[in-house]
């Protein structure tokens, strides 16, 4: 099963220095779980949907997590959506979340 | 002029992007903003060398920071930094006055390149 992450660039940004690294990883789960739930708080406004998509996907595409990131870049295009489809995105974002923070913890 | 005596402001909302960037370029004096106003303020107080702005900012738009900036000093060094690859979004950069655009992920090399470009000034 491929990576859900791609850390080259990461790493390459800061050396391969494994502190940092592991610092960097703890400032990702906290800002993107605080987003995931500040996106699912905005689907009733498209505008603030958007920009917490929009936010969300520049922090998957710093890490690495392409996946992730087309993710939040759908959500993001998705701004108009409906309201249940909105919670099914935030849910399939959710889980790929998990996925790329049980990979990262098994890093550590 | 010594790398820590050369300021860089980042303005970027993602404290995940400014940790990045500061990891990355830490040799250098480096200014965060999480807000376009308070890069704003920043960039008046301290002049930094270049700056690296984000488009997608909470408050302003980095559009209107950009504009903002050159008005304020029309020589500004501004980079502006997107999660996506827009040609209308270059344009408008380029049109207002930004000397580059770049796009997430950030890469060490391309933003090296352009720091590179204001020391050699």
């Amino acid at each position: 099963m491929e990576a859900p992450v791609d850390l080259a660039n990461l790493r390459d940004m800061i050396d391969g220095d494994k502190e940092m690294e592991k610092a960097l990883f703890e400032e990702f789960f906290s800002s993107f779980e605080a987003g995931i739930a500040a996106l699912q708080s905005s689907s009733g406004d498209a505008e603030a949907w958007r920009k917490e998509a929009h936010a969300l996907k520049g922090v998957a595409l710093n890490l690495g997590a392409q996946t992730l990131g087309e993710l939040c870049k759908n959500a993001q295009e998705a701004q108009h959506d409906p309201e249940k489809t909105k919670a099914a995105m935030v849910a399939t974002i959710r889980a790929e979340y998990e996925q790329v923070k049980t990979f990262l913890q098994g890093l550590c | 002029m010594e790398k820590e005596n050369f300021t860089i402001l980042i303005i970027e909302d993602q404290k995940f992007c400014t940790d990045l960037f500061r990891a990355a370029f830490g040799q250098y004096h480096i200014l965060m903003a999480h807000h376009g106003s308070e890069g704003l303020e920043i960039y008046q107080r301290h002049r930094p060398d270049i700056v690296f702005l984000d488009i997608g900012l909470p408050d302003l738009s980095g559009f209107e920071v950009l504009e903002k900036l050159r008005l304020f000093d029309a020589h500004a060094r501004i980079v502006m930094l997107s999660a996506m690859n827009n040609g209308a979004y270059v344009k408008r950069c380029k049109t207002l006055g930004a000397m580059g655009f770049l796009t997430k992920p950030y890469q060490k090399d391309y933003i090296q390149h352009y720091i590179e470009q204001v020391e050699a000034k």
